[in-house]
């Protein structure tokens, strides 16, 4: 029953905001859910919590974001904290660890925000951006700026096979930035006429590499190569403890999405959803714990993770 | 001696009548000294507001000089650890108050406000000027510091190329000399060409030494072992700016496979990014003021140029070498991060 509310309250969510990263919408469901449980000792609570965790990661929404919000939300809200192994019975323990998850679902909020600060030097007046497929990141700040009268072009990959490069492109316009679609095939044409790359991303990599839409690895490694720098927008909560050696080792949870894990198909016949970016390919990731190299990223994910 | 202010310090930088970057920092410490020794203060915030209004109105006015604004930094971090050691403990906060993950960035993003330090201490005066008094000792002795480390890093035998003239370097060449036999190539460094005095003062200690043009430096890479350069700056992303020429020379260098040594003691670690330090000079540093050419022809003079992280090996500086990757890290250890304005 409980699973069943979980997976449908999360979807809710989603279709509500679309500005909301899934990661935030699985941390609300796993908030509401915290709210509505009923548990009685601390181990049947992590145990439910984990279970709830599971069923998220089993919706066909980004995978890779999900869970690594959804880890990072259970550590913070269970990290052995002082005031924990003070409580006198799992009563107050439970009001303790709802105080924090809200705490913790209103900085993830926040976030945003705080890369939109981090970012406001980056866009300058007369550049012209590349950026690939749809991310909400790299939307936010390209309104930002526009809004703050600068003035540039961008041009963004169609992005198939779900066309969001499409859809980006409308929500560019209604800005009033002018901005070009291009084939996901055209990136290696247009690489020379543009002065940077902005990209966002499903999740970033113990090294500093990041995993994000197909096309993704193509247009890094492609600029890179012709010096162009390579910026990537994204949040704190997506920093997973992984290190791929290369786009063979990437988990197939994360490849692929669960309803055709699950049907049984032959996987070498499905396109993957994502791909990964070498380190070496990337120059600056623009977050909302400020402005990393990628050489940063696995002190950071010390840091979060104890 | 007139006490220091913030207009005269100013001024001076503005004409531009400091020798070296060593003494910008020793006079804008002297400068930050009298400030916590005289102006009117009762709380560590009014000290740190006091201190940062130097920073803001550097940054202003002549946004290129960064080690006046890296010492108020430092200043201001001294003033927050002073703070806390003294309190003992939590008090001096990030205003935004949540369980903040400690920055350890380039740019921070959280506290764009100053760190709370509201309670009145007596004894805070004195402990910051003690503070300040060690750093100025530190100062003072980082020159040494970092030519005492030319006799590891220079072997017999070796060609080092450097560039214009850069005292730190000279000290450090001078110090390996004594030890070492090795071969100096020096770019002249046009159109101060203070590369013939660099030349000059190479030679007066027994270094063999080479004068050679800037543009000749690609062709001589080849036979290069080291290049050893001095900066203005360095930038967060591990980057530096420094005298034009450099840029060539680096990227020279790394066609080459020759590592790139920068001679640089830790005051010159600056959190910016890059862009704001631009500085254009007169055209008459290259064409003289009589010449007659045409009004149509544009004289462009540069005073700095950027060479990218990839391209530095490593960082000399007054404790141990720093790799370019690091520098984010080692700024989060010289500066407090909520006291940086955007």
């Amino acid at each position: 029953m409980k699973a069943f509310d979980i997976s449908t309250f999360f979807l809710q969510q989603m279709s509500a905001d679309d500005n909301m990263s899934p990661a935030i919408a699985a941390t609300r469901a796993l908030m509401e859910s915290l709210r509505l449980d009923d548990s009685t000792t601390l181990q049947e609570f992590i145990a439910k919590m984990k279970e709830a965790r599971e069923s998220l990661s089993k919706t066909d929404v980004s995978v890779v974001s999900v869970s690594s919000g959804c880890e990072l939300f259970l550590r913070f809200i269970t990290l052995s904290h002082l005031e924990l192994e003070q409580a006198a019975d799992f009563a107050s323990c439970r009001e303790i660890l709802l105080r924090r998850g809200e705490e913790y679902v209103n900085t993830m909020q926040e976030s945003r925000k705080r890369i939109l600060r981090s970012s406001t030097n980056l866009i300058k007046t007369g550049m012209v951006i590349l950026t690939h497929s749809r991310s909400r990141n790299v939307l936010a700040v390209m309104k930002e700026a526009a809004k703050n009268g600068k003035q540039f072009t961008v041009y963004v990959t169609e992005s198939r096979p779900d066309c969001s490069g499409q859809r980006m492109a409308e929500d560019l316009r209604s800005c009033g930035i002018p901005c070009t679609v291009i084939l996901d095939s055209a990136v290696g044409y247009m690489v020379e006429r543009v002065n940077a790359v902005m990209l966002g991303a499903e999740g970033v990599c113990e090294n500093g590499g990041i995993i994000s839409k197909i096309g993704t690895c193509t247009v890094a490694t492609f600029a890179h190569m012709k010096n162009k720098p390579v910026y990537i927008l994204v949040e704190s909560f997506k920093f997973i403890r992984i290190i791929p050696l290369n786009n063979s080792s990437l988990p197939k949870s994360y490849l692929h999405c669960a309803s055709i894990l699950n049907s049984g198909k032959d996987l070498g016949c499905e396109h993957p959803l994502v791909d990964y970016t070498h380190p070496d390919n990337i120059t600056l990731l623009y977050t909302d714990l400020g402005v990393l190299p990628t050489s940063a990223v696995t002190e950071h994910l010390i840091k979060l993770y104890t | 001696m007139a006490p220091p202010t913030k207009q005269d310090f100013i001024n001076k930088l503005r004409l531009e009548k400091f020798e070296s970057e060593q003494s910008k920092a020793e006079e804008s410490l002297a400068l930050l000294e009298h400030i916590v020794a005289n102006a009117s203060w009762q709380t560590g915030s009014e000290l740190l507001t006091l201190l940062r209004n130097v920073d803001i109105e550097v940054s202003a006015k002549l946004p290129w000089e960064t080690t006046p604004r890296n010492m108020v930094q430092r200043a201001l971090k001294i003033v927050v650890d002073e703070y806390s050691s003294c309190v003992g403990g939590v008090s001096a906060m990030n205003t935004s108050g949540h369980h903040t993950f400690p920055q350890v960035t380039m740019d921070p993003t959280g506290g764009v406000e100053l760190p709370k330090c509201d309670q009145a201490l007596p004894d805070l005066r004195d402990r910051v000027l003690e503070a300040l008094a060690e750093y100025r000792a530190e100062l003072e002795q980082s020159d040494e510091l970092i030519a005492v480390q030319g006799e590891s890093k220079i072997h017999n035998d070796e060609v080092i190329l450097t560039f214009d003239w850069c005292g730190l370097v000279l000290a450090f060449l001078t110090r390996a000399a004594k030890k070492r036999h090795f071969h100096v190539i020096v770019a002249e460094g046009a159109p101060t060409y203070q590369g013939h005095r660099m030349a000059e003062s190479l030679s007066r200690v027994g270094i063999q030494t080479t004068l050679i043009q800037d543009c000749a430096v690609f062709p001589m890479m080849s036979r290069v072992n080291k290049v050893i350069i001095g900066t203005r700056t360095v930038l967060s992303n591990g980057g530096i700016k420094t005298d034009l020429g450099a840029a060539a020379l680096a990227s020279a260098a790394k066609f080459y496979c020759v590592p790139l040594y920068v001679c640089t003691p830790t005051y010159k670690f600056s959190r910016i990014s890059g862009e704001e330090v631009n500085h254009c000079g007169s055209g008459s540093a290259i064409i003289p003021i009589n010449t007659p050419l045409p009004s149509s022809v544009n004289v462009a003079v540069s005073k700095f140029d950027y060479v990218p992280p990839e391209n530095v090996t490593s960082f000399i500086t007054n404790n141990r070498g720093i790799a370019p990757s690091y520098v984010y890290r080692h700024l989060s250890e010289l500066y407090d991060p909520a006291a940086y304005h955007v």
